[in-house]
């Protein structure tokens, strides 16, 4: 009795066995073969597992000569000179001037020191006449960001070919920027 | 139950979990190794694409690990001092952070949760908490300290990892330093510029002055119409643009003027991950997949596999993907600019048309052509843009007889274009005509000794150079409902009315809906190889190829690719 359980039992194991077989098999060949996303389209992994090329790692060792470099530039002119002597002198950049009617505006930053709190100034020319806007600078990354400066329309006392600069000023460093023209009309 | 039973139950049982584990199939990733990046591709006005940019999801944290692993294959740790440090060097792979973790804020509207993390959890963590994709903080912190590939990285790198709060005259501002603040503040910074676009210099839409170079003001600049605020980002964190120098020699240094923050990020993106961009071809509804495979010369004088993938792609365009030798991996990935379409209307294949020992894409068209001729497209080597547009002098209602084909017939390597009725010819017999390189005028008309029709089912022509004198000999082969059940490779003399030798294969016979032939020169030795490509419903579930050796008797080798097939 015994040993017919074992053989019913083996008997029907063996075919939910192979009935879970054939299902396997018919599913992976029906199945959507595509490595598909849900818009049934094909998408395929485009990363680069390759180890690094030759001109990576050169340019890593040419990266680290170059901070080897600027590191013993820096003990250098710090042994030369007082830690708190600083050039003093702000590279600012113009990125954005133009006039609409409402009012000429400017944006730009400083790319040699990075702080919160120093002040941007506009400063538009033209003869004797000068008509300057501010705003404050923003810390950004690594360098000072002047956020946009606007001068009414209503406060420039003439339409012509101006001259504008953006300056920069903070208990640190000082500057300004190249000339550049913008007409007012 | 009786314990006997349960324990002959576990014997049964045991092989189908193993068969089971056995049956399920992964798809594996697919590695790229990206062909030749070219600086006249670089779009100053759209570095990179707001949903590539922002992509969070773009790479899980073990895919992050993998790849920084894969950067690094041997970390260095006992490096000779450099830079005022001792050894032993911890490489990005391995590096690890006790992190207090970060609240939600405005930009990064996700927290990072504190523990001691890996590089790679760290990296992960703060693409989800700031919506960035890992790619970028990955390329960013080689761009900035080259973390990725250094073998023997020193602490103020990681102190410094993408430059934040380190401005070229003083030391970094503490407040921000560490691995992870790093991170978090740059990526941070980014979202920062998109959501407060009125506070900085460059934003989407918005034409401003960029920059060449930080510390001379003399080099100039140009004004850019910028097209998205990821490239706004990224001008935004580094406020210079490549000048023409710079992009010429992609690889290294230009001129006195040159910036290269932007140029390798985009470099270094391109070659890590893929295009910045993501073109979509103008064609609204995905249709499913139809592809194909063919064989490219995509370097000199080497065949290699190519997946074509005509309607389906993710770009929506007509994509083509090389693999490299050995079908395991790809070596190139190209979305065109041809929207997908159904090859019945026009189908890609690949031809030297210049003697280089390299093939040039090409589109025919032959069906539903503006001028209602057969047309062949050109395109250069990026699939960007046409190089030929030539209208033949067959008009499109022919084409249901004919096949079409590029052959080497004389030996000046230089493919010439082929068209073989089939069928419906007026001689009765298989009917060659080669024409001009313009394909408006004929070069040549040969009727062959072979009776027409042939049925593509059962019979199809190629053109192989099987014996390396640099001519494509043409060969009729019989792939279904043979004589010898076997595939058989019948070589035409050049004169095509007699036949040079007739080779019973080793392989039966196929059917070609499935399974396709082709020839190739898969390894340079001049010799064109018998591929049979199992494109369909192959028994790994993957596209196989089976390699003959020159004799045809035998196979020289069989390779399942990295593709899963489609139809």
């Amino acid at each position: 009795m015994v040993k017919r359980k074992i053989l019913i039992t083996s008997v029907v194991v063996v075919v939910l066995v192979a009935g879970s077989i054939v299902y396997i098999f018919n599913r992976n060949s029906k199945k959507d073969n595509k490595i598909a996303t849900s818009d049934n389209t094909i998408s395929i992994d485009n990363t680069n597992y390759n180890p690094p090329t030759e001109e990576e790692k050169q340019e890593t060792e040419q990266f680290k000569k170059e901070q080897e470099a600027k590191q013993n530039a820096n003990i250098d002119s710090q042994q030369a000179t007082s830690p708190t002597q600083k050039s003093g002198i702000a590279n600012v950049v113009i990125t954005n001037l133009q006039f609409t009617s409402q009012a000429a505006t400017a944006s730009g930053f400083v790319s040699n020191i990075f702080e919160d709190g120093g002040n941007c100034t506009l400063t538009l020319t033209l003869g004797n006449q000068k008509i300057t806007g501010t705003s404050k600078g923003i810390a950004d990354v690594n360098k000072t960001t002047c956020p946009e400066i606007s001068i009414p329309r209503s406060s420039i006392p003439q339409s012509g070919q101006w001259t504008a600069v953006l300056s920069y000023a903070s208990s640190k460093i000082s500057g300004t920027s190249d000339r550049k023209t913008i007409e007012i009309k | 139950m009786n314990i006997n039973i349960l324990t002959k139950f576990k014997i049964l049982i045991l092989p189908v979990i193993f068969i089971g584990a056995l049956l399920i199939m992964f798809a594996s990733p697919f590695v790229v190794k990206t062909s030749a990046l070219s600086g006249s591709s670089f779009n100053a006005s759209r570095i990179i694409d707001d949903s590539v940019f922002f992509d969070s999801n773009s790479m899980g944290a073990q895919d992050v690990q993998a790849f920084l692993s894969s950067k690094v294959p041997n970390c260095d740790t006992n490096h000779a001092a450099g830079g005022g440090y001792n050894p032993p060097f911890t490489c990005l792979k391995d590096y690890r952070q006790n992190i207090s973790g970060k609240s939600a804020d405005a930009y990064c509207t996700g927290a990072v949760g504190g523990g001691t993390k890996s590089a790679a959890q760290i990296i992960k963590d703060v693409s989800v908490a700031c919506s960035i994709s890992p790619k970028v903080l990955i390329v960013l912190l080689q761009k900035e300290q080259s973390l990725i590939t250094d073998t023997w990285p020193w602490p103020n790198q990681y102190e410094k990892a993408t430059g934040y709060a380190c401005s070229d005259t003083a030391p970094c501002d503490p407040e921000f330093a560490g691995f992870f603040n790093q991170i978090w503040y740059a990526a941070r910074q980014f979202q920062r510029y998109v959501k407060q676009p009125q506070s900085f210099n460059f934003a989407y839409g918005k034409t401003s002055f960029v920059s060449y170079q930080a510390n001379n003001p003399g080099c100039g600049g140009t004004n850019i119409t910028i097209q998205n605020s990821a490239t706004a980002a990224l001008y935004n964190y580094t406020p210079y643009q490549p000048n023409a120098a710079a992009l010429n020699n992609l690889y290294g240094t230009g001129d006195g003027c040159s910036a290269y923050g932007n140029r390798n990020f985009w470099k270094l993106f391109n070659l890590w991950f893929g295009s910045t961009l993501t073109d979509r071809c103008n064609y609204e509804t995905p249709l499913p997949a139809i592809t194909d495979v063919k064989f490219r010369k995509l370097n000199k004088d080497v065949a290699s596999g190519s997946f074509v993938i005509y309607t389906g792609s993710s770009t929506n365009c007509l994509e083509t993907h090389e693999w490299n030798s050995g079908f395991g991996s790809w070596q190139d990935h190209t979305a065109s600019n041809l929207p997908a379409i159904d090859p019945s209307l026009g189908f890609i294949t690949f031809a030297d048309l210049n003697g280089d020992g390299k093939d040039e894409p090409i589109f025919i068209a032959q069906k539903n052509t503006g001028s209602g001729m057969i047309e062949f497209h050109v395109w250069e080597y990026s699939m960007k843009k046409w190089i030929v547009h030539a209208i033949s002098n067959l008009s499109t209602s022919s084409t249901s007889n004919l096949s079409f084909y590029f052959a080497d017939l004389n030996g000046d390597k230089i493919d010439e274009p082929i068209t073989i009725g089939y069928k419906d010819t007026s001689t009765g017999k298989i009917e060659f005509h080669v024409w001009g390189p313009g394909v408006s005028t004929w070069q040549s008309h040969t009727i062959s000794n072979l009776p027409a029709p042939i049925d593509p089912m059962n019979m199809q022509i190629r053109f192989a150079d099987l014996n390396g004198d640099g001519k494509d000999e043409p060969i009729a082969i019989g792939l279904n409902n043979t004589s010898t059940g076997k595939i058989e490779f019948h070589v035409w003399n050049p004169d095509l009315s007699s036949w040079k030798n007739h080779i019973v294969s080793n392989s039966d016979i196929i059917n070609v809906s499935i399974t396709d032939l082709s020839f190739a020169d898969l390894n340079g030795d001049k010799i064109d190889d018998a591929v049979l490509v199992g494109k369909s419903k192959t028994s790994t579930g993957k596209i196989e190829f089976h390699v003959w050796n020159p004799d045809l008797s035998s196979w020289k080798g069989h390779y399942i690719s990295n593709q899963l097939t489609i139809q």
